[in-house]
């Protein structure tokens, strides 16, 4: 599913697709650039419409607009895009004098003009005054996306990590299917050393993206580190999911040694302080036993194989063949 | 207060570790022939740490250090630096680290935004104020230390400045 004009079936967002389409967008601006006959309104909007980070080429095309003869909508848009690149290239005067003209034609009152207003103070480092703009706007409207993300960026900059959760909290249970912002939650939660939160909320993050080799590898790698038989089950099952979707991926191939290993460990510490007699579910399946020493064998073989004639070669050998005879 | 010896080669990899992944936490390795002598880096990750990158960084290292000592040298302790600027406290993944490498003797080198801004803009003093790190150490303490850092070579000064020409060369 690489190409943007095929859709899998069912409902899901699949990151693969939007990396595609952010490029193919690209590839159109450059294009547009180079057709003289192109109105700069015209390339303003392309580069609008699929939200790309251009902030010098917006400047150069918006400038010379901000007093054309634009209708109102036209022209508001414009000088949105304006400020905002603005503000990304570190202009902040001109981001102030371009929200001026916003102001004189919408109001202060405005919506639209209240968030620019808070984007430019946070430019500034005037965190607090920005804050007041975007609590002012979750009590008009809870559910103001835009308000919710500036305000949790706010938060985590001001090194306000229980704040910052609870506000991604309150986002995410009104918008559970941003991938990004469970992404988010789960580096917060890695931070602190929640590795059972952050397997949660890339749990999340595979149902929005099932062909994503890293999230499967980050799965993996978490489950490993919390531990426990079922769990590294389940943690070679992702490190297996990753290899068949990208068959070199050597962080997966390491991923899928140290689950299998651990497994082995686990089952071989309990078989001695049990002497080997558990029966039912916490009796080790032979056959699971042999898939993960086989599975083990062919993570080492592969990794042995991918560093073949470089120079950590000799390294990679001494370490897996040492790990193969466990 | 402890004082912990590092090598030229450990303090320029960990500046140019950071400098190279400047949006992202980094860790690494610290290796040395005593938790008071570090003679080298390794760089690990820039993600958080899981233990299947710990498990085989570790075993990487051990067999490199293997490979290319006569023995004298051993993993001593981890270095780090956090995502967010101003964020200077060692995370708690970290220390759980240090402690299961050396829980007497452990050090933790922490790469802080101020000192690394001032490093960067060649502003480290003689002491060593303004190198781009702060280090702390397990030794002879129930609670981590921060201890102060001298270079095996050369004056503080100099040796920063070259690593600020290193970390800001074009390639960086």
């Amino acid at each position: 599913y690489t190409s943007r004009n095929q859709q899998p079936p069912g409902l899901y967002h699949n990151t693969y697709s939007t990396m595609a389409s952010t490029t193919a967008a690209k590839m159109d601006l450059q294009e547009m650039l180079k057709d003289s006959s192109k109105a700069p309104l015209a390339i303003l909007e392309h580069i609008d419409d699929h939200k790309l980070h251009e902030p010098a080429i917006v400047l150069k095309l918006g400038l010379p607009l901000r007093k054309s003869k634009l209708a109102p909508s036209q022209l508001l848009s414009v000088l949105e895009q304006i400020i905002i690149a603005a503000l990304h290239q570190k202009e902040i005067q001109l981001a102030g004098e371009t929200l001026s003209q916003v102001k004189a034609s919408t109001g202060s009152t405005s919506l639209r003009y209240r968030k620019l207003l808070a984007l430019c103070l946070e430019s500034a480092g005037e965190f607090e005054e920005a804050l007041v703009i975007y609590n002012d706007m979750l009590s008009e409207n809870k559910a103001n996306v835009h308000a919710l993300k500036r305000k949790y960026s706010i938060l985590r900059t001001q090194l306000k990590d229980i704040e910052a959760r609870e506000c991604l909290n309150d986002y995410l249970e009104q918008n559970g299917s941003d991938a990004q912002a469970w992404v988010e939650m789960a580096k917060t939660c890695l931070e602190q050393g929640d590795y059972k939160g952050a397997t949660f909320c890339y749990e999340e993050v595979v149902l929005c993206s099932p062909m994503d080799t890293d999230v499967h590898c980050s799965l993996g790698e978490l489950y490993v580190t919390i531990g426990g038989k079922e769990n590294y089950i389940l943690a070679r099952k992702h490190f297996a999911q990753c290899l068949e979707l990208e068959k070199g991926c050597i962080r997966a191939m390491f991923g899928l040694v140290s689950a299998t290993e651990c497994y082995l460990d686990l089952m071989a510490s309990d078989q001695s302080s049990s002497g080997g007699k558990k029966k039912g579910k916490d009796a080790w399946d032979e056959q699971d036993v042999e898939l993960v020493r086989d599975l083990k064998a062919y993570g080492v073989e592969n990794l042995i194989k991918s560093y073949t004639g470089t120079s950590m070669s000799g390294l990679m050998t001494t370490i897996l063949s040492s790990s193969g005879d466990q | 207060m402890t004082s912990v010896t590092f090598s030229k080669a450990a303090y320029t990899k960990m500046m140019l570790h950071a400098t190279t992944n400047t949006t992202t936490q980094i860790h690494g390795i610290l290796v040395g022939t005593s938790s008071s002598n570090i003679t080298d880096a390794i760089p690990v990750c820039h993600t958080p740490p899981t233990k299947p990158i710990l498990d085989m960084a570790l075993r990487l290292a051990q067999a490199y250090i293997a490979d290319n000592d006569s023995g004298s040298s051993q993993i001593v302790g981890w270095y780090t630096a956090n995502e967010r600027s101003n964020d200077d406290t060692p995370s708690p993944p970290t220390w759980k680290i240090v402690q299961n490498i050396d829980p007497d003797n452990g050090i933790l080198a922490i790469v802080t935004s101020n000192s690394f801004d001032s490093m960067l803009q060649k502003k480290c003093d003689q002491d060593g104020r303004g190198r781009g790190f702060e280090v702390f150490s397990m030794q002879d303490t129930e609670v981590p230390m921060s201890c102060s850092s001298v270079l095996v070579d050369g004056d503080w000064v100099e040796v920063a400045n070259k690593v600020a020409d290193a970390c800001l060369s074009e390639g960086a």
